[in-house]
């Protein structure tokens, strides 16, 4: 299996807290990687159709943010030609069923739900990354869309 | 009689008289000598046997004012025959007046002189048939007082002749006068009603009533008539429909109000309940990011304490500070349980079996702790929400598990029977059991026997197991066993079984 390897991550979040807790994880875990974060929507897709470099291939996408929400960020994101082959996962405090099967019919590759627990919390973006880069960029089985431990 | 031996006339003269059915008397003399009457008669006068002899006048005083011995006396006099049809007489028949109706001729004897020598009296009883008449006129009355307090109008259609008689307010109802025909009122009939009555003529004789709702329109305006008849039965009134009609326009109007506030009053609740559920999930959500975050920094706090060794107390205050949250979660969870348990659907097919296993692994961790064992005897797959009964199920065997005896294994059996084609399921544990005064209490919303030291929770685990059985129609209760651990019994109308 070739792995999938990754120049530059994204994070849009508009929880600072959340920004910070995965900013630490991701930069113990991968230190090699670059990592941008967007407090919100309309800046991560500003950030994506500018001229990147080097160029954001996973996109980790809370749901809640101002200016432009998840998953308006998401659509936008399938609907542009150049964009929409990045790998999305949703990174969200929801564990709501709708929101779920929403976002997986949005096209998103993956969902986590955040945990309450700082170790779960680096494991799951641990193994988001590990699933992202062993599989290809096709949208997983609805089964496997949504990461637990 | 001529061909009777002469011997023989009288005889068979007397007997035909005599036995006659209906009465015969004859009498003499300005009092009226009885000198003939047959049975019938006497039976008829009421006053015995022994008749024969006396005097009209004395043995039927009560007749004195009714003027029939005027009558008597006047034919007496005349010689003209005289006649009565349905008249009244009142007669004492032993020992009590009563009315009896009488068709009754008075005829005249006479002798050979010509001379009018007796009174003959014939009468035939009808006072049967004058209560009867009596009486329907009775019904008649009655049922005239209903047709006006109901405000009927009455009609006959003759559907051969195309005519309609009808009452004064029937044709009302057309603003007409004196009558309308088949024809008028098929044209007064809202052209997409039409049909419905044309058809429900049509079905009269096969369904034998008629039966129908329909609007007219009378000067501009539409009117609902509700018509109720069938078929005469009389002997000649073939072809004719006999029925009532009523005006019921208001009752429309009235029904049409309700059921638009019906609808708007559900509209309404439906609002109100979306927005209750919205407003418990901006709560949850709400409430949950600050206790997330509480959790996850106590989380760090607790793992750099832990490292340095150096500062105990802070280590167990970031662990104090970790249980709360955690405890303030799981009370967020139970709280949103709660209030959503009312919404989900019921009608999906739930396999306990599947429902209990479910449960299993969910709690393994805890079971194991407690070393517990889960029986359950083959459990039936019924109809409702399948994320309900897992919530009812893990709430009651995480009860028996958190409520076990210390020093003794866990074992927590589920039971299911039908009685009375319900369907009843039992959980029963071998636990510190419920107090008998406990247990209604327990059911209640926030209720807690036991200190957090002691126990956790939340208290809502087993109000949102009443809530959800009830939400399928059924009931659960604690069943006070004898001593050892707790039994609760949930009982479901059969029609859960699918």
């Amino acid at each position: 299996m070739t792995k999938k390897i990754f120049r530059h991550v994204l994070l849009a979040d508009d929880d600072i807290d959340d920004c910070d807790f995965f900013s630490d994880i991701f930069s113990e875990q991968f230190p090699d990687l670059k990592l941008s974060i967007s407090y919100n929507g309309s800046k991560l897709i500003n950030l994506l159709e500018g001229p990147p470099e080097p160029a954001a291939d996973l996109i980790f996408l809370d749901l809640n943010m101002p200016v432009l929400s998840g998953p308006e960020c998401l659509k936008k994101i399938r609907e542009s030609q150049h964009l929409k082959h990045h790998v999305i996962v949703i990174f969200t405090t929801s564990s709501n069923p709708a929101d779920i099967q929403r976002m997986y019919e949005l096209g998103a590759d993956y969902f986590i739900t955040k945990p309450a627990d700082y170790s779960k919390m680096a494991q799951l973006i641990n193994k988001a990354v590990k699933l992202v880069s062993e599989n290809d960029s096709r949208q997983p089985a609805f089964e496997n869309f949504y990461i637990t431990i | 009689m001529t061909n009777l031996p002469e011997s023989m006339r009288e005889s068979v003269l007397r007997d035909v008289i005599d036995t006659a059915p209906f009465p015969i008397g004859v009498y003499t003399g300005y009092n009226m000598k009885i000198v003939l009457a047959n049975k019938c008669m006497i039976k008829t006068y009421g006053k015995g046997p022994d008749v024969i002899g006396t005097n009209y006048t004395e043995i039927l005083p009560e007749l004195k004012n009714q003027e029939i011995f005027e009558q008597l006396r006047e034919v007496l006099h005349t010689g003209r025959p005289f006649e009565a049809k349905n008249a009244r007489v009142d007669i004492v028949v032993e020992g009590i007046l009563k009315p009896h109706y009488f068709n009754y001729n008075f005829t005249p004897i006479f002798d050979v002189e010509g001379k009018v020598y007796g009174v003959m009296n014939t009468a035939a009883e009808v006072t049967e048939l004058n209560v009867a008449r009596q009486q329907t006129i009775e019904i008649e009355k009655r049922l005239r007082l209903a047709v006006d307090a109901a405000q009927l109008g009455t009609f006959e259609i003759d559907t051969d002749k195309g005519t309609i008689t009808g009452s004064k307010r029937f044709l009302s109802f057309f603003e007409k006068d004196s009558e309308i025909s088949l024809s008028d009122l098929n044209g007064l009939i809202y052209t997409e009603d039409l049909a419905l009555w044309q058809d429900a003529l049509k079905n009269l004789t096969r369904m034998g009533d008629l039966n129908c709702e329909i609007r007219a329109a009378v000067n501009d305006t539409l009117y609902w008539l509700r018509f109720s008849g069938s078929l005469s039965e009389s002997d000649n009134k073939e072809n004719i429909i006999v029925g009532i009609a009523q005006d019921i326009t208001q009752q429309k109007k009235n029904a049409q109000e309700l059921l638009q506030l019906v609808e708007q009053r559900t509209m309404e609740l439906r609002r109100s309940n979306d927005d209750l559920k919205q407003f418990g999930h901006v709560i949850s959500h709400d409430l949950k990011e600050p206790v997330r975050k509480i959790l996850l920094f106590s989380d760090i706090l607790k793992q750099e304490t832990a490292k340095g060794q150096q500062m105990p107390r802070i280590s167990q205050y970031a662990n104090k500070l970790n249980k709360s949250a955690e405890r303030l979660t799981e009370m967020i969870d139970s709280i949103l349980n709660y209030s959503s348990a009312g919404s989900p659907e019921v009608e999906e097919e739930v396999d306990l079996n599947e429902t209990i296993e479910r449960i299993k692994e969910d709690l393994e961790i805890k079971i194991l702790e407690k070393s517990a064992v889960i029986e359950h005897s083959k459990l039936p797959t019924v109809k409702g929400s399948k994320i309900l009964f897992h919530q009812l199920f893990y709430n009651l065997i995480a009860n028996s598990l958190k409520f076990s005896r210390e020093s003794f294994d866990s074992r927590i059996k589920i039971q299911c029977s039908t009685d009375e084609g319900n369907l009843r399921i039992t959980v029963s544990d071998n636990g510190i059991g419920i107090a008998p005064e406990n247990s209604i209490k327990i059911f209640n919303a926030f209720e807690r026997l036991h200190s957090k030291d002691q126990y956790e929770g939340t208290g809502l685990g087993l109000s949102l197991c009443k809530k959800i059985t009830e939400r399928h129609n059924g009931q659960l209760k604690n069943i006070t066993a004898d001593g050892s651990g707790a039994v609760f019994e949930m009982t479901f109308p059969s029609d859960i079984l699918s």
